[in-house]
């Protein structure tokens, strides 16, 4: 009788440890997704912040080189206004609000990831607290400039943002009431991923519909520039060897910048975003069985190297561009 | 609705691609180089542009990106095939060089 009593006590202590580990092994997941969800954050929102210095990027290099080529400006002195220009233009071609829009979702799903990352931490309710305001009012205007971007029809895109990002911040709001962290971490969990969800595929279809072909694009035709200008070079008996290199080397430093651009594919870590994002979900409203929490481990791990390589190459991708920038100095 | 911007895409990138040969003359890359920032200036706008669902102006616009693509296409064929050809020349010479070597009696 005391043994059966012994062996139950022991088995009751493992399994009240196997579910601590599992727990500490969950929040421990959380706070890997937080931090994939930062290194993401910082890759996506430089393809953003750069849309507009890019243009002028390609535009000087055409005016450098080509000199039938005559500098034009434009100031678009409203946003709405959409119209073809291949002169140089001041705020824009892609409107700032428009941008600053996407770059404030992107800020929100960083604060998910922290807010997620508070609930499963131990001072969960006191930190949760602190940061309401982080939640606040900039973000709930965030809808609102949305609405006033696809109301104008000058970014028609912007009118698919509006109820995700709606659905996220009511979620948010909601749950500053929660205090059981584990009940408030499985219901916030539950209710936003798949809002998130939604808008990890809106910023997806962004950079499939519009980054990508923008930056391919003008910088295959900034290589092709550089290479027409080469070739005319070679047909003047004037041009130095050492002009000529200095050409050669712009173009490779160019290719590479091409090559980084294609291969590093910035809108995968957005996929392997969703599906991480998935994945808590699964696992937050399982039995938290543990083939359960090794596919959570998985996802998090793929989420996490993927968000690393997108920032190495964003890092290699400036680099180049200050390497260029100072060799033109 | 909304333009047929991946073929547009295409159109763009082959227009640069012919920029980038070498077996055309200068004038012509440029010709291309020129038309391909001319076809992107425009891109540029439509990317993020829907129009209202059958618009005939779209319609009509996404036949001519694809009919652009395939004369592009084919152009690209027509000069590989003109670059194959003068490699086939060439080949025959260097051929016909290595038959001359051979000992021959003349007629």
């Amino acid at each position: 009788m005391r043994v059966r009593r012994g062996l139950s006590a022991l088995i009751c202590a493992a399994l009240m440890l196997a579910a601590g580990c599992d727990n500490a092994e969950y929040r421990q997941q959380i706070a890997a997704f937080q931090q994939s969800i930062g290194n993401t954050r910082s890759a996506v929102e430089s393809y953003y912040l750069e849309m507009n210095q890019f243009e002028r990027d390609v535009y000087f290099l055409r005016l450098e080189l080509d000199q039938k080529k005559k500098l034009g400006i434009k100031f678009l002195k409203d946003s709405r206004q959409r119209e073809v220009t291949e002169d140089l233009v001041v705020d824009g071609p892609f409107s700032s609000q428009a941008i600053q829009a996407r770059l404030d979702s992107i800020s929100l799903l960083g604060l998910y990831g922290t807010r997620l990352a508070e609930l499963a931490g131990t001072k969960a309710p006191v930190a949760f607290a602190n940061n309401a305001a982080a939640l606040g009012d900039n973000i709930v205007k965030l809808s609102g400039t949305f609405e006033n971007l696809s109301g104008g029809g000058a970014d028609p895109t912007a009118a698919r943002y509006i109820g995700p990002i709606g659905r996220l911040i009511g979620i948010a709001g909601r749950l500053y009431l929660e205090h059981k962290r584990d009940k408030a971490l499985t219901a916030e969990i539950t209710a936003a991923a798949p809002v998130v969800a939604e808008i990890v595929q809106l910023l997806n279809d962004d950079f499939d519909e519009v980054i990508i072909p923008q930056r391919l694009t003008g910088m295959k035709g900034a290589i092709e520039t550089l290479k027409v200008s080469y070739n005319n070079r070679l047909d003047d008996p004037n041009s130095s060897r050492q002009s000529r290199r200095a050409l050669l080397t712009e173009i490779d430093t160019l290719v590479r910048n091409y090559e980084l651009l294609v291969n590093a594919r910035p809108q995968e870590v957005l996929q392997s975003l969703g599906r991480a994002n998935a994945a808590l979900q699964t696992y937050a409203t399982s039995s938290h069985a543990p083939e359960s929490l090794g596919q959570l481990v998985a996802r998090m791990q793929e989420f996490s190297d993927r968000a690393k390589e997108v920032a190495a190459a964003i890092r290699e991708i400036k680099d180049i561009r200050k390497e260029l920038s100072r060799n033109e100095n | 609705m909304k333009t047929d911007n991946k073929t547009l895409v295409e159109n763009i990138d082959l227009a640069f691609e012919m920029a980038g040969r070498s077996d055309l003359s200068n004038e012509v890359c440029k010709e291309y180089l020129d038309q391909g920032f001319h076809l992107r200036a425009r891109l540029i706008v439509l990317l993020a542009s829907i129009f209202e669902d059958g618009t005939a102006q779209v319609t009509a616009a996404n036949k001519l990106i694809k009919a652009v693509n395939k004369r592009l296409k084919e152009a690209a064929d027509e000069i590989q095939k003109a670059a194959e050809t003068l490699a086939a020349l060439n080949e025959l010479v260097s051929t016909l060089d290595d038959l001359i070597k051979l000992p021959f009696s003349v007629l």
